[in-house]
């Protein structure tokens, strides 16, 4: 800005003094010059004339002007009233035409090179340059008024954002070698075609203040942004009053920024020096720092727009961060973070939140590094989680640690061996570890299940997460209503898109079925249970094929059967037995015997293809009575939509809590 | 040589015919839990979508996908949304065609059934949204 107004001024001065060289001179004045070349701008074909009475109506022509690698064509500049006494020319009635014709007055006096210029291209618009062009004594100062920022987008790359709107007022001095600039900008907008580079209704103020020194300079700016909104593909800011103050020293083919400071209102300041090689145009040593960024207005102000549609697009974040990095030409060299009593939340959906977390995490170029990260507590799918100490080893992409025990509960998670990196496919993980009991009824109640007995206990056998798919080796085991259940072959494919797919082989051996029927008010069954079910096949956690078979457990135990639950297995199978009981004496018994009880399904598409311990005339048997006095149930339909077995098994234990069937 | 390309150019023919055959045959209306999901998903996000295809902000392209084509028919402080629900919405289609491949039994129709869908989008496109041509230009229906 402050080069176009001294290329403006010597333009003029130039004009001036071909003018008065001609007066000096010649009687029939008119001048043509091929090329005028400087190394800021070229003037090609150049044809001057003076005319009419007294010789005062001035005529400049330029087929082709080029500023700073910009071509006008066809400009001119006429003057109706030039004057000329001694050294000094003057003109008030001019125009200068650059595709619009500006109203152009100026004054030069050759002599002691005393200067005045005044462009005013609309009512409330003035573009004025007034001072002394002599030599290393050059003393000007421009003022502008409204000036319309639109015009310079002739000076700017094709590819660059045009500007749309904006005004610029203030002063710009140049004293010898010294410049100074005080510029106020209102209601600037610009946009690129894509619209992914945008700013409207910018407001703020530009200071620079600059000085030869040596064979560059020394220059220091601020700039503060007071108003308006910028999209800057991806990163939305709004002003908020944020403050800009650059020192440093141009010049030798690079630009040091001695000492810069960012001030960001709400969020914190940032400290930062860096250089640039203007010919290979890499970074230098840049160093950025932070002693306190508050994360709460980081995230609402910078990070928030960034992360919509993610699960990190609705957070309530609290706590600050010193931050401190370094950089050169081959990138990150150094990146310390130290996190004080931070706290984030999933504010509406309340997926998982962590609370306290402090700590420092270095990280270093080519080298190992280890920190340490403690959490004071944490959620997570509504399950509460105790303090967490978590050592970390860095290397490079690298995350790794050792071991970490993260309480749930009144159990635990104890993980080992955890090792994180990305590769070409993206993020790969692995870990193992064991789950310390945790108590069934304190898991169930925090995750709003109907009650259930026993405890969650077992051994994480080898689990790695790579190409979108997280597998496992070995069998998970969970000791659960009194038997145990065991996953293996478990593999979760796209655990975090739309719809994850879990593929898995389980047994269940020895459920104690009253503990079982009691959680679900199902009616009340004594004895005990094995189920398998194998190739297990869930689609958005919703079953599409699998082979289920449950069955009595082999062994000696007490086998009783209350009515209800007689009549529930029928409403879930068919309903021959339940109106047996209705017909005969067996309505008043409270409590029946049975000797087995067996059901199966088949899962096929959205079909469960059903069958029981054994086959029964047009049926099959799910309970076979024993005891006194007995009964048994049968089953009619063979298939049933699996929708409609979830409905049925919903309605029946509705009644008493929430359906955990999903 | 001329054999040769005889060969070739009937080998070709057979691979195309194949294809077609096979674009035929996938059943796109095919329902299983993982194409119910994504389709809900796509129906809620549909919402904040149809304005900006209206807009012009927002077209279908010749790929399946949606594409940000001219983020300013939309207010700064919304753009870096858009940007989110083109990503969410391109997630969810490739979700889409690999699903509905996968629930034919062939995953290997996933690209063939991404080109019938989108053939099929820009069909069921309103009148004044944005499609990409098949030499990849904008056009306004």
């Amino acid at each position: 800005m402050v080069r176009r107004i001294a290329i403006a001024a010597a333009t003029f001065a130039a004009a001036a003094t071909a003018c008065t060289a001609w007066l000096a001179h010649a009687k029939e004045i008119s001048l043509e010059v091929d090329d005028i070349v400087a190394p800021a701008f070229s003037a090609r074909s150049v044809r001057a004339s003076l005319s009419g009475p007294g010789m005062r109506e001035l005529a400049l022509r330029i087929e082709r002007l080029t500023v700073g690698g910009r071509d006008w064509r066809k400009v001119s500049l006429t003057c109706a009233d030039l004057q000329t006494s001694g050294s000094r020319v003057s003109c008030t009635r001019g125009v200068l035409d650059v595709g619009e014709k500006i109203p152009l007055s100026f004054s030069y006096a050759s002599d002691r090179g005393d200067l005045t210029a005044e462009l005013k291209p609309a009512a409330d618009e003035t573009w004025q340059v007034s001072g002394r062009l002599a030599g290393a004594r050059t003393a000007l100062a421009a003022r502008l008024v409204n000036a319309k920022l639109e015009r310079f987008n002739t000076l700017l790359p094709p590819s660059a954002p045009k500007l749309t709107a904006g005004r610029a007022s203030g002063t710009i001095d140049l004293q010898g070698s010294a410049v100074k600039a005080r510029v106020q900008l209102d209601g600037i907008a610009f946009a690129d075609a894509s619209g992914l580079h945008a700013a409207e209704k910018i407001g703020g103020t530009i200071e620079v203040d600059a000085a030869s020194e040596g064979k560059g300079w020394r220059w220091s700016t601020r700039l503060a942004w007071r108003a308006g909104e910028l999209f800057w593909q991806p990163l939305f800011l709004a002003a908020k009053g944020q403050r800009l103050a650059l020192e440093g020293t141009t010049g030798d083919g690079r630009s040091d920024i001695r000492s810069g400071s960012l001030e960001l209102p709400e969020i914190g300041t940032v400290d930062l020096k860096a250089s640039w090689d203007h010919e290979r145009g890499v970074l230098g040593e840049t160093e950025v720092r932070s002693a306190r960024l508050r994360l709460g207005a980081l995230y609402e102000q910078m990070l928030k727009p960034l992360l919509a549609q993610t699960a990190l697009s609705d957070l309530r974040a609290e706590g600050d961060a010193a931050v401190a990095l370094t950089a050169s030409g081959d990138g990150l060299k150094s990146v310390n973070v130290e996190l004080r009593a931070v706290s984030l939340e999933d504010r509406e959906q309340r997926r998982f939140a962590l609370f306290g977390a402090n700590g420092r995490i270095p990280w270093r170029q080519g080298e190992a590094t280890t920190g340490e990260l403690t959490l004071e507590g944490a959620e997570f799918l509504k399950l509460p989680i105790g303090a967490v100490l978590i050592p970390l080893r860095l290397r490079g992409t690298g995350l790794a640690i050792g071991a970490m025990r993260v309480p749930i509960l009144d159990g635990a998670l104890a993980l080992k061996d955890f090792a994180a990196g990305t590769t070409t496919e993206g993020w790969r993980w692995r870990l193992s570890g064991q789950v310390e009991p945790i108590s069934m009824e304190k898991l169930t109640h925090a995750m709003g299940l109907p009650t259930m007995h026993g405890a969650v206990s077992g051994v994480i056998p080898d689990v790695r997460y790579g190409r979108q798919t997280l597998s496992m080796d070995g069998a998970l085991a969970i000791k659960v209503f009194d038997g145990t259940v065991t996953a293996h072959d478990v593999q979760l494919i796209e655990p975090f898109g739309r719809a994850p797919r879990l593929h898995a082989e389980l047994d269940m051996k020895g459920l104690d079925l009253e503990l079982l029927t009691r959680t679900f008010d199902f009616g009340t069954i004594t004895g005990r249970i094995d189920a398998h079910v194998a190739g297990l096949e869930l689609v958005d956690w919703q079953p599409v094929r699998l082979d289920m078979r449950i069955e009595s457990s082999p062994g000696t135990y007490p086998r009783r059967i209350s009515q209800r639950a007689v009549q529930n297995i029928s409403a879930l199978g068919g309903a021959g037995a339940a109106a047996a009981i209705q017909r005969s004496f067996l309505r008043f018994f409270e409590q029946f015997g049975y000797a087995r009880i067996g059901l199966s399904c088949r899962l096929r598409n959205g079909v469960c293809e059903m069958d029981g311990v054994e086959k029964a005339p047009q049926g099959y048997v799910i309970v076979k009575g024993g005891g006194i006095p007995s009964i048994s149930v049968i089953g009619y339909n063979r298939s049933v939509s699996w929708r409609e077995l979830v409905e049925r098994l919903k309605r029946i234990t509705q009644e008493n809590v929430k359906p955990i069937v999903k | 040589m001329t054999r040769l390309n005889a060969l070739r150019a009937f080998v070709l023919v057979l691979l195309l015919a194949f294809a077609g055959l096979a674009a035929a045959q996938a059943n796109l209306e095919i329902n299983t839990p993982a194409i119910a999901a994504l389709q809900r998903s796509m129906q809620e996000r549909h919402a904040q979508l149809q304005p900006l295809y209206a807009s012009g902000a927002v077209g279908l392209t010749r790929d399946g996908n949606v594409a940000l084509r001219d983020a300013n028919a939309v207010p700064l402080a919304q753009r870096a949304q858009v940007n989110a629900l083109v990503a969410a919405e391109n997630q969810d289609r490739a979700a889409l065609y690999r699903e509905i491949a996968r629930a034919n039994g062939k995953p290997e129709w996933e690209s063939d059934i991404r080109a019938t869908f989108a053939q099929r989008w820009i069909d069921k496109a309103q009148p004044g949204w944005y499609y990409q041509n098949a030499s990849g230009a904008w056009v306004r229906k």
